[in-house]
């Protein structure tokens, strides 16, 4: 799962909306926590979804952001789809790569606490054994690289307190995570953090990070 | 399952409008079996099964279980294609013909689908598509109406027959087709199987596990669009099969994936057509007003029952 090499994003410009955002080289140590803030609406999704690869407007990101073709990413899905109709283990089978390791299998679901609700229907299952359904989906996939997007939005404070216990646990072996959030005490334990604002994406220290210092911010006039 | 489509296929095969085989002596019975009630009982079979495969594609392209082989507006195109036939024929005093119809009935579902295969690449929406799905068959039907108010009043009945559905035109090569369409496609999308469980997430989810969205929703089009094609324009306008067989399959089998459901799928399907088929010639009543008096109902119970969830 883990990896040795820097894993470094070309910059690039990116568009949210009208607006034209340049975004600044990254590097980032395997291991490493990075949160990326920013008002809603800001960019943070697309600047995720560039990074996943999923926005390929130019050449230069057809060829990829990031130096390393071969980085494996993974993407911890939090959106429910109201008519997917898959049992839970059938969701989490889907990150198997190549050949099916039953053990292996077997122990993310015991891992994530799964066994008992493997046979259920994923749309009959809360919020945070969807949460955990994901997880361990993204698990099987070994990613060097996890990408989330406001994973703990509807999650209450056990699931919260669940969910880092987990980032932590996978940065210790070495899986980067690069995940947005809206949590301002998450975003001070991170090792780094990306504020996207109405002009610029930069890079912020978490030690003295408040959403107030984003520059640009659009405040309300009240 | 497998047993109640046996039954029902020998029911059909001894029993029809002559009677039961062995009561009627006038008519050679192997002549009938092999012209009239085997192509019949195939047709019903495979057309069903058909039906409810290319119902459970539309469902898992759209990610909406409401969705059925109509819903593109392809029933309507093969119907617009018929009518259009059909005047054309009277306007030339030129007879009838059953192939021509066929003809005309695959022509006007591929070039719906054909349509929708050029838009699918301009509207990335999925409700979008769906939507214009709609809107095509609502054209295509004004078309159709168009067509049948031109039509001469003595051509107009075989049209009307047409479009109540039924399997008593099949014949053995219309068998040959649609079983090659129905093992193509289903090979087609067997060998997509984790790719269409992964889209059933969503596209965030089926993008991160590498699925190529257009491809797969793609081939889901081609694949349900081909089917319904095939069986409308051998069988006319057939209703809820395809939009019931994926729900009615989940009642009795309990695996949700796609290798595991596509079979149950399959034969519920078959079943469901095989017997409407059999009340159809037991009652004299349409085979399309069977499935409708039988599906309609059940889409509305299911949705009482289902009131807050889909599932």
């Amino acid at each position: 799962m883990s990896s040795d090499q820097m894993f470094s994003s070309l910059a690039f410009d990116m568009k949210v909306g009208h607006r034209q955002i340049a975004v600044p080289r990254l590097d980032i140590a395997p291991g490493q926590v990075v949160g990326i803030a920013g008002r809603n609406g800001a960019g943070k999704t697309v600047l995720l979804r560039h990074w996943m690869g999923w926005i390929d407007k130019s050449p230069m990101q057809k060829m990829g952001l990031w130096l390393d073709p071969n980085l494996s990413m993974g993407w911890l899905n939090t959106r429910r789809e109201p008519f997917a109709d898959l049992w839970v283990e059938d969701v989490v089978a889907l990150g198997v790569k190549g050949d099916f390791d039953l053990n292996r299998f077997e122990q993310v679901l015991f891992d994530m606490e799964l066994l008992s609700i493997r046979h259920q229907s994923m749309n009959t299952i809360s919020d945070g054994e969807w949460m955990r359904m994901m997880m361990a989906r993204v698990m099987l996939q070994e990613p060097a690289l996890i990408l989330m997007d406001e994973p703990t939005a509807h999650l209450d404070f056990f699931y919260k307190s669940y969910w880092t216990k987990w980032i932590t646990n996978l940065s210790q072996n070495g899986v980067t995570i690069i995940c947005a959030s809206h949590d301002e005490s998450w975003l001070k334990t991170t090792d780094m953090i990306i504020g996207v604002n109405e002009k610029e994406v930069q890079l912020y220290s978490p030690i003295d990070f408040t959403f107030e210092s984003l520059k640009n911010v659009h405040v309300p006039i009240k | 399952m497998i047993l109640l489509i046996l039954s029902g296929g020998i029911l059909s095969i001894l029993w029809g409008s002559a009677g039961w085989a062995w009561e009627n002596s006038e008519v050679d019975f192997w002549e009938l079996f092999v012209q009239i009630r085997l192509p019949r009982t195939g047709l019903a079979i495979l057309g069903g099964g058909a039906l409810a495969m290319a119902g459970y594609w539309m469902q898992l392209l759209f990610r909406n279980p409401l969705a059925s082989p109509s819903i593109l507006g392809v029933t309507n195109g093969a119907s617009m294609g018929v009518s259009f036939v059909t005047m054309g024929l009277a306007f030339l005093n030129l007879p009838l013909r059953p192939d021509a119809m066929m003809l005309a009935s695959l022509l006007g579902a591929l070039l719906i689908l054909v349509l929708l295969f050029v838009v699918r690449w301009r509207v990335q929406s999925l409700t979008g598509l769906l939507i214009f799905g709609v809107m095509t068959g609502h054209l295509a039907g004004a078309i159709e109406s168009i067509f049948q108010r031109w039509t001469e009043r003595g051509n107009l009945s075989g049209l009307v027959y047409w479009s109540m559905g039924s399997f008593d035109q099949g014949q053995p090569s219309h068998l040959l087709y649609l079983t090659l369409g129905l093992f193509i496609t289903i090979v087609l999308m067997w060998r997509s199987s984790k790719a269409l469980d992964a889209w059933s997430l969503g596209d965030e989810a089926a993008r991160s596990l590498g699925i190529s969205l257009g491809k797969i929703s793609v081939l889901l089009m081609i694949s349900a669009g081909t089917l319904t094609a095939m069986v409308t324009a051998i069988a006319g306008p057939i209703a809820f099969i395809g939009l019931a067989s994926s729900h009615i399959a989940r009642l009795w089998w309990p695996a949700r994936n796609y290798k595991r459901l596509w079979i149950p799928v399959l034969l519920t399907g078959m079943t469901i057509a095989i017997f409407c088929d059999l009340i159809s010639r037991w009652s004299g009543i349409p085979i399309n007003a069977v499935t409708s008096l039988i599906g309609a109902p059940w889409v509305m119970f299911w949705i009482l029952k289902n009131k807050n969830h889909v599932f």
